[in-house]
Protein backbone atom coordinates (compact mmCIF):
# COMPACT_ATOMS: atom_id res chain seq x y z
CA UNK A 1 0.00 0.00 0.00
CA UNK A 2 1.33 3.42 -1.15
CA UNK A 3 2.00 6.00 1.44
CA UNK A 4 -0.79 8.16 -0.12
CA UNK A 5 -3.47 5.50 0.27
CA UNK A 6 -2.36 5.35 3.90
CA UNK A 7 -2.36 8.85 4.63
CA UNK A 8 -6.23 8.81 2.78
CA UNK A 9 -7.42 5.58 5.06
CA UNK A 10 -5.95 7.44 7.97
CA UNK A 11 -7.88 11.22 7.46
CA UNK A 12 -10.79 9.42 6.41
CA UNK A 13 -11.20 7.55 9.96
CA UNK A 14 -10.66 10.62 11.53
CA UNK A 15 -13.07 12.72 9.00
CA UNK A 16 -15.11 10.01 9.85
CA UNK A 17 -14.87 9.59 13.24
CA UNK A 18 -15.11 13.75 13.89
CA UNK A 19 -18.38 14.02 11.69
CA UNK A 20 -20.16 11.11 13.56
CA UNK A 21 -18.91 12.86 17.16
CA UNK A 22 -20.50 16.20 15.98
CA UNK A 23 -23.49 14.85 13.60
CA UNK A 24 -24.48 12.36 16.67
CA UNK A 25 -23.26 13.73 19.95
CA UNK A 26 -22.58 17.57 19.67
CA UNK A 27 -25.28 18.37 17.39
CA UNK A 28 -28.22 16.90 19.24
CA UNK A 29 -26.82 17.69 22.75
CA UNK A 30 -27.10 21.12 21.89
CA UNK A 31 -30.36 21.10 19.98
CA UNK A 32 -31.88 19.45 23.36
CA UNK A 33 -30.00 22.26 25.26
CA UNK A 34 -32.14 24.74 22.62
CA UNK A 35 -34.89 23.19 23.11
CA UNK A 36 -34.90 22.65 27.27
CA UNK A 37 -33.75 26.54 27.04
CA UNK A 38 -37.09 27.47 25.43
CA UNK A 39 -39.25 25.47 27.04
CA UNK A 40 -37.61 27.10 30.29
CA UNK A 41 -38.62 30.95 28.50
CA UNK A 42 -42.40 29.71 28.58
CA UNK A 43 -42.65 29.69 32.31
CA UNK A 44 -41.80 32.73 35.23
CA UNK A 45 -40.10 30.28 37.64
CA UNK A 46 -37.42 29.10 35.08
CA UNK A 47 -37.20 31.95 33.23
CA UNK A 48 -33.82 33.57 32.10
CA UNK A 49 -34.13 37.12 32.60
CA UNK A 50 -30.97 38.18 30.60
CA UNK A 51 -32.71 37.32 27.27
CA UNK A 52 -34.37 40.41 27.51
CA UNK A 53 -31.80 42.70 28.04
CA UNK A 54 -31.72 43.57 24.28
CA UNK A 55 -34.62 45.16 24.93
CA UNK A 56 -34.65 47.45 27.25
CA UNK A 57 -35.80 51.26 26.45
CA UNK A 58 -36.83 53.73 28.07
CA UNK A 59 -39.90 54.53 26.09
CA UNK A 60 -42.79 52.70 24.76
CA UNK A 61 -43.07 53.78 21.24
CA UNK A 62 -41.23 51.11 19.53
CA UNK A 63 -43.89 48.62 18.72
CA UNK A 64 -41.09 46.11 17.55
CA UNK A 65 -39.23 46.69 20.73
CA UNK A 66 -42.09 45.62 22.83
CA UNK A 67 -43.04 42.38 20.32
CA UNK A 68 -40.09 40.96 20.86
CA UNK A 69 -39.90 41.84 24.48
CA UNK A 70 -42.77 39.90 25.36
CA UNK A 71 -41.93 36.66 22.68
CA UNK A 72 -39.07 36.69 24.76
CA UNK A 73 -40.88 36.22 28.46
CA UNK A 74 -43.04 33.47 29.85
CA UNK A 75 -46.42 32.95 28.15
CA UNK A 76 -44.60 33.17 24.91
CA UNK A 77 -45.84 30.18 23.45
CA UNK A 78 -49.46 31.43 23.21
CA UNK A 79 -49.94 33.89 20.33
CA UNK A 80 -50.24 37.49 21.16
CA UNK A 81 -51.63 40.68 19.65
CA UNK A 82 -50.66 44.31 21.09
CA UNK A 83 -51.74 47.51 21.38
CA UNK A 84 -49.85 50.66 22.49
CA UNK A 85 -51.67 53.83 23.89
CA UNK A 86 -48.89 56.53 23.86
CA UNK A 87 -50.60 59.27 25.55
CA UNK A 88 -51.38 57.35 28.57
CA UNK A 89 -47.65 54.89 27.96
CA UNK A 90 -50.03 51.97 28.69
CA UNK A 91 -49.72 48.49 26.88
CA UNK A 92 -52.34 45.89 26.12
CA UNK A 93 -51.48 42.40 25.46
CA UNK A 94 -54.33 40.29 24.02
CA UNK A 95 -53.56 36.56 24.53
CA UNK A 96 -55.20 34.34 21.95
CA UNK A 97 -56.39 31.74 24.16
CA UNK A 98 -58.16 30.96 27.56
CA UNK A 99 -57.02 31.21 31.04
CA UNK A 100 -58.33 27.91 31.45
CA UNK A 101 -56.54 26.17 28.40
CA UNK A 102 -53.30 27.48 29.70
CA UNK A 103 -53.88 26.84 33.52
CA UNK A 104 -55.01 29.53 35.79
CA UNK A 105 -52.11 29.13 38.42
CA UNK A 106 -49.35 29.33 35.78
CA UNK A 107 -50.96 32.65 34.00
CA UNK A 108 -51.72 34.17 36.94
CA UNK A 109 -47.63 33.81 37.91
CA UNK A 110 -46.73 34.48 34.44
CA UNK A 111 -48.89 37.58 33.99
CA UNK A 112 -47.16 39.08 37.37
CA UNK A 113 -43.21 38.04 36.13
CA UNK A 114 -44.34 39.54 32.71
CA UNK A 115 -45.38 42.67 34.37
CA UNK A 116 -42.68 43.51 36.58
CA UNK A 117 -40.37 42.41 33.82
CA UNK A 118 -42.08 44.44 31.36
CA UNK A 119 -42.27 47.60 33.49
CA UNK A 120 -38.01 47.03 34.53
CA UNK A 121 -37.16 46.79 30.63
CA UNK A 122 -39.53 49.71 29.52
CA UNK A 123 -39.00 52.93 31.86
CA UNK A 124 -42.00 54.94 31.20
CA UNK A 125 -44.42 51.89 30.78
CA UNK A 126 -47.30 53.07 32.70
CA UNK A 127 -49.36 49.67 33.00
CA UNK A 128 -50.56 46.31 31.35
CA UNK A 129 -53.84 44.93 30.42
CA UNK A 130 -53.81 41.20 29.78
CA UNK A 131 -57.06 40.18 27.84
CA UNK A 132 -57.51 36.50 27.21
CA UNK A 133 -61.00 35.24 25.93
CA UNK A 134 -63.19 35.88 28.74
CA UNK A 135 -60.74 37.30 31.31
CA UNK A 136 -58.91 40.58 31.56
CA UNK A 137 -56.20 41.81 34.10
CA UNK A 138 -54.63 45.23 34.54
CA UNK A 139 -51.36 46.16 36.68
CA UNK A 140 -49.96 49.75 36.89
CA UNK A 141 -46.76 50.71 37.62
CA UNK A 142 -47.69 51.98 40.71
CA UNK A 143 -48.84 48.59 42.10
CA UNK A 144 -46.07 46.81 40.91
CA UNK A 145 -43.86 49.03 42.58
CA UNK A 146 -45.70 49.03 45.98
CA UNK A 147 -44.58 45.37 45.49
CA UNK A 148 -41.09 45.23 44.60
CA UNK A 149 -40.24 48.21 45.08
CA UNK A 150 -38.36 51.76 43.15
CA UNK A 151 -36.93 51.48 40.59
CA UNK A 152 -37.70 48.38 39.18
CA UNK A 153 -35.08 48.76 36.41
CA UNK A 154 -32.31 47.65 39.35
CA UNK A 155 -34.17 44.15 39.91
CA UNK A 156 -33.12 42.96 35.80
CA UNK A 157 -29.87 41.65 37.67
CA UNK A 158 -29.79 38.40 37.18
CA UNK A 159 -28.89 37.14 40.99
CA UNK A 160 -31.12 39.92 42.03
CA UNK A 161 -33.82 38.72 40.07
CA UNK A 162 -33.74 35.38 40.87
CA UNK A 163 -34.31 36.18 44.44
CA UNK A 164 -36.09 39.19 44.76
CA UNK A 165 -38.83 38.22 41.81
CA UNK A 166 -38.57 35.01 40.36
CA UNK A 167 -38.14 32.94 44.48
CA UNK A 168 -41.10 34.94 45.43
CA UNK A 169 -43.47 33.81 42.68
CA UNK A 170 -43.41 30.23 43.87
CA UNK A 171 -45.93 31.20 46.45
CA UNK A 172 -49.22 30.90 45.42
CA UNK A 173 -50.16 33.38 48.90
CA UNK A 174 -47.42 36.63 47.20
CA UNK A 175 -49.48 35.73 43.96
CA UNK A 176 -52.61 35.69 45.32
CA UNK A 177 -52.32 39.25 46.37
CA UNK A 178 -52.39 40.40 42.94
CA UNK A 179 -55.68 38.79 41.79
CA UNK A 180 -57.53 39.25 45.34
CA UNK B 1 -6.03 18.05 -52.02
CA UNK B 2 -8.73 18.12 -49.74
CA UNK B 3 -8.78 14.30 -48.78
CA UNK B 4 -5.28 15.57 -47.37
CA UNK B 5 -6.25 18.58 -45.75
CA UNK B 6 -9.38 17.16 -44.02
CA UNK B 7 -7.11 14.13 -42.92
CA UNK B 8 -4.71 16.41 -41.53
CA UNK B 9 -7.73 18.42 -39.41
CA UNK B 10 -8.57 15.14 -38.35
CA UNK B 11 -4.99 14.52 -37.24
CA UNK B 12 -4.88 18.03 -35.39
CA UNK B 13 -8.63 17.81 -33.73
CA UNK B 14 -8.06 17.48 -30.06
CA UNK B 15 -4.64 19.58 -30.49
CA UNK B 16 -4.48 23.61 -29.49
CA UNK B 17 -3.50 25.53 -32.62
CA UNK B 18 -0.96 27.74 -30.87
CA UNK B 19 1.46 29.73 -33.89
CA UNK B 20 3.77 26.27 -33.24
CA UNK B 21 1.44 24.06 -34.05
CA UNK B 22 -0.10 26.01 -36.70
CA UNK B 23 2.73 25.53 -38.21
CA UNK B 24 3.63 22.05 -37.79
CA UNK B 25 -0.26 21.36 -39.30
CA UNK B 26 1.06 23.52 -42.30
CA UNK B 27 3.96 21.96 -43.14
CA UNK B 28 2.64 18.45 -42.56
CA UNK B 29 0.22 19.08 -45.28
CA UNK B 30 2.90 20.39 -47.36
CA UNK B 31 5.20 17.49 -47.31
CA UNK B 32 2.23 15.00 -47.81
CA UNK B 33 1.05 16.72 -50.64
CA UNK B 34 4.55 16.87 -51.84
CA UNK B 35 5.05 13.10 -51.31
CA UNK B 36 1.60 12.66 -52.87
CA UNK B 37 2.48 14.39 -55.89
CA UNK B 38 6.32 12.72 -56.26
CA UNK B 39 4.45 9.06 -56.09
CA UNK B 40 2.09 10.21 -59.33
CA UNK B 41 4.99 11.57 -61.14
CA UNK B 42 6.34 8.12 -61.02
CA UNK B 43 3.82 6.66 -62.43
CA UNK B 44 1.40 5.91 -59.36
CA UNK B 45 -2.84 6.73 -59.47
CA UNK B 46 -4.11 9.59 -57.30
CA UNK B 47 -6.17 7.77 -55.32
CA UNK B 48 -3.06 5.47 -54.21
CA UNK B 49 -0.68 7.68 -54.12
CA UNK B 50 -2.96 9.71 -51.58
CA UNK B 51 -3.38 6.82 -49.28
CA UNK B 52 0.24 6.19 -49.76
CA UNK B 53 0.82 9.66 -48.18
CA UNK B 54 -1.95 9.30 -45.25
CA UNK B 55 -0.09 5.97 -44.35
CA UNK B 56 3.09 7.47 -43.75
CA UNK B 57 1.51 9.62 -41.14
CA UNK B 58 -0.50 8.24 -38.96
CA UNK B 59 -0.41 10.49 -35.47
CA UNK B 60 1.26 13.51 -34.96
CA UNK B 61 1.27 13.27 -30.77
CA UNK B 62 4.59 12.32 -31.00
CA UNK B 63 5.66 15.83 -32.94
CA UNK B 64 4.41 18.62 -30.60
CA UNK B 65 6.36 20.16 -28.27
CA UNK B 66 4.97 19.70 -24.85
CA UNK B 67 3.72 16.26 -25.63
CA UNK B 68 5.08 12.63 -23.34
CA UNK B 69 4.36 9.27 -23.87
CA UNK B 70 2.34 8.71 -20.26
CA UNK B 71 1.10 5.60 -18.55
CA UNK B 72 -2.23 6.53 -18.72
CA UNK B 73 -3.82 3.81 -16.31
CA UNK B 74 -1.78 4.79 -14.11
CA UNK B 75 -1.59 8.56 -14.14
CA UNK B 76 -5.59 8.57 -13.77
CA UNK B 77 -5.33 6.31 -11.16
CA UNK B 78 -3.34 8.71 -9.06
CA UNK B 79 -5.62 11.39 -10.53
CA UNK B 80 -8.52 10.00 -8.86
CA UNK B 81 -6.79 9.42 -5.63
CA UNK B 82 -5.41 12.75 -5.54
CA UNK B 83 -9.24 13.95 -5.89
CA UNK B 84 -10.13 11.78 -2.83
CA UNK B 85 -7.55 12.85 -0.84
CA UNK B 86 -8.52 16.35 -1.56
CA UNK B 87 -12.44 15.52 -0.95
CA UNK B 88 -11.42 14.32 2.32
CA UNK B 89 -9.28 17.43 3.17
CA UNK B 90 -12.35 19.69 2.39
CA UNK B 91 -14.96 17.35 4.22
CA UNK B 92 -12.49 17.51 7.48
CA UNK B 93 -12.46 21.08 7.12
CA UNK B 94 -15.92 21.23 6.39
CA UNK B 95 -17.09 19.37 9.45
CA UNK B 96 -17.34 23.12 11.83
CA UNK B 97 -19.97 24.21 8.85
CA UNK B 98 -21.97 21.70 10.82
CA UNK B 99 -22.45 24.26 13.71
CA UNK B 100 -24.14 26.47 10.91
CA UNK B 101 -26.71 27.22 8.54
CA UNK B 102 -24.10 26.09 5.74
CA UNK B 103 -24.15 22.36 6.75
CA UNK B 104 -25.35 21.24 3.18
CA UNK B 105 -21.21 21.72 2.30
CA UNK B 106 -20.63 19.40 4.93
CA UNK B 107 -23.16 17.04 3.83
CA UNK B 108 -21.13 17.52 0.22
CA UNK B 109 -18.23 17.19 1.28
CA UNK B 110 -18.84 13.31 2.93
CA UNK B 111 -20.88 12.67 -0.78
CA UNK B 112 -18.12 13.77 -3.04
CA UNK B 113 -15.69 11.74 -0.60
CA UNK B 114 -17.76 8.60 -0.73
CA UNK B 115 -18.23 8.80 -4.79
CA UNK B 116 -14.42 9.06 -5.48
CA UNK B 117 -13.62 6.38 -2.97
CA UNK B 118 -16.21 4.09 -5.27
CA UNK B 119 -14.60 5.58 -7.95
CA UNK B 120 -10.55 4.92 -7.23
CA UNK B 121 -11.38 1.48 -6.03
CA UNK B 122 -12.89 0.30 -9.16
CA UNK B 123 -10.44 1.85 -11.15
CA UNK B 124 -7.70 0.13 -9.29
CA UNK B 125 -9.49 -3.43 -10.40
CA UNK B 126 -9.34 -2.21 -13.66
CA UNK B 127 -5.38 -1.84 -13.99
CA UNK B 128 -4.01 -2.36 -17.76
CA UNK B 129 -1.06 -0.69 -18.47
CA UNK B 130 -1.94 1.99 -21.38
CA UNK B 131 1.04 4.09 -23.19
CA UNK B 132 -0.14 7.14 -25.18
CA UNK B 133 1.32 10.62 -25.59
CA UNK B 134 -0.37 13.62 -23.38
CA UNK B 135 0.02 17.32 -23.23
CA UNK B 136 2.02 18.52 -20.61
CA UNK B 137 1.76 22.19 -21.76
CA UNK B 138 -2.48 21.97 -21.75
CA UNK B 139 -2.01 21.10 -18.47
CA UNK B 140 -0.04 23.64 -17.11
CA UNK B 141 -2.68 26.04 -18.82
CA UNK B 142 -5.47 24.35 -17.27
CA UNK B 143 -3.66 25.05 -14.10
CA UNK B 144 -3.39 27.99 -14.89
CA UNK B 145 -6.71 28.71 -15.83
CA UNK B 146 -8.17 26.87 -12.81
CA UNK B 147 -5.98 29.44 -10.46
CA UNK B 148 -7.22 32.69 -12.23
CA UNK B 149 -10.64 31.54 -12.29
CA UNK B 150 -10.31 30.62 -8.58
CA UNK B 151 -8.24 33.85 -7.80
CA UNK B 152 -11.28 35.87 -9.41
CA UNK B 153 -13.64 33.75 -7.71
CA UNK B 154 -12.31 34.41 -4.54
CA UNK B 155 -11.94 38.20 -5.34
CA UNK B 156 -15.24 38.44 -6.44
CA UNK B 157 -17.09 36.45 -3.75
CA UNK B 158 -14.95 38.01 -0.90
CA UNK B 159 -15.24 41.30 -1.95
CA UNK B 160 -18.86 41.56 -2.40
CA UNK B 161 -19.54 39.44 1.43
CA UNK B 162 -16.94 42.32 2.64
CA UNK B 163 -19.21 45.52 1.12
CA UNK B 164 -22.61 43.87 2.32
CA UNK B 165 -21.45 42.85 5.20
CA UNK B 166 -19.18 45.80 6.75
CA UNK B 167 -20.13 48.92 3.65
CA UNK B 168 -22.66 50.49 5.18
CA UNK B 169 -21.21 50.89 8.70
CA UNK B 170 -17.42 52.16 6.25
CA UNK B 171 -19.41 54.68 4.15
CA UNK B 172 -21.23 56.39 6.97
CA UNK B 173 -17.67 56.22 9.06
CA UNK B 174 -19.60 53.75 12.02
CA UNK B 175 -17.36 51.73 13.93
CA UNK B 176 -17.70 48.29 12.73
CA UNK B 177 -20.58 46.41 14.46
CA UNK B 178 -20.23 43.18 15.33
CA UNK B 179 -21.86 42.56 18.62
CA UNK B 180 -20.61 39.39 20.22
CA UNK B 181 -19.14 35.66 19.23
CA UNK B 182 -22.42 34.77 17.63
CA UNK B 183 -21.80 37.40 15.12
CA UNK B 184 -18.16 37.26 14.86
CA UNK B 185 -18.53 33.17 13.82
CA UNK B 186 -21.59 34.36 11.11
CA UNK B 187 -18.90 36.73 9.67
CA UNK B 188 -16.25 34.71 9.80
CA UNK B 189 -18.18 31.10 8.15
CA UNK B 190 -19.33 33.40 5.50
CA UNK B 191 -15.36 34.61 4.44
CA UNK B 192 -14.39 30.85 5.19
CA UNK B 193 -16.75 29.60 2.87
CA UNK B 194 -15.07 30.77 -0.68
CA UNK B 195 -11.85 29.73 0.87
CA UNK B 196 -12.65 25.89 1.21
CA UNK B 197 -12.74 25.66 -2.69
CA UNK B 198 -8.68 26.59 -2.98
CA UNK B 199 -8.76 22.26 -3.12
CA UNK B 200 -9.94 23.01 -6.39
CA UNK B 201 -7.21 24.76 -8.49
CA UNK B 202 -4.64 22.91 -5.81
CA UNK B 203 -6.02 19.60 -7.15
CA UNK B 204 -5.32 20.73 -10.98
CA UNK B 205 -1.74 21.61 -10.06
CA UNK B 206 -1.22 18.34 -8.72
CA UNK B 207 -2.43 16.68 -12.19
CA UNK B 208 0.50 18.34 -13.84
CA UNK B 209 3.23 17.12 -11.10
CA UNK B 210 1.17 13.34 -11.78
CA UNK B 211 1.42 13.90 -15.26
CA UNK B 212 5.39 14.76 -15.18
CA UNK B 213 5.73 11.84 -12.53
CA UNK B 214 4.10 9.52 -15.25
CA UNK B 215 6.18 9.99 -17.54
CA UNK B 216 6.68 6.71 -19.79
CA UNK B 217 10.28 6.51 -21.60
CA UNK B 218 10.28 5.53 -25.19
Amino acid sequence: MSKKSKIIICLFVVAAILFCIIQFGIIPADREKQAEYARNQTDALTHDITGIADYKSPFIGNASNIGNLFWNLPLNNVDMKFEINSETCALTVNYLDTVWNIGEEKVQRDLIYNSVAAMAAIENLSGITYNFYGESYSYSRKQIEEVFGSPLSELLDQEKWSNEVQDKLNSADFVGQFFS
Amino acid sequence: MMDLKDYVDELFRHQHLTPEVRDLKEEILSNMTAKMNDLIAQGMEADIAAKKAKESLSAIDCLIDGNQRTDISKYRLECTQTVLLNCIIFWIFSLPLLFTHFATFSYLGLLLTISFAIVYLLQTKQQTEVVAFLSVTTSERRKKIAWIVWGLFFVVCNGTMAALTFGSDLLSGRPLDISGPYQMADIAVRFYMPLLTILIPITFSSFTKLLLKNRKGE
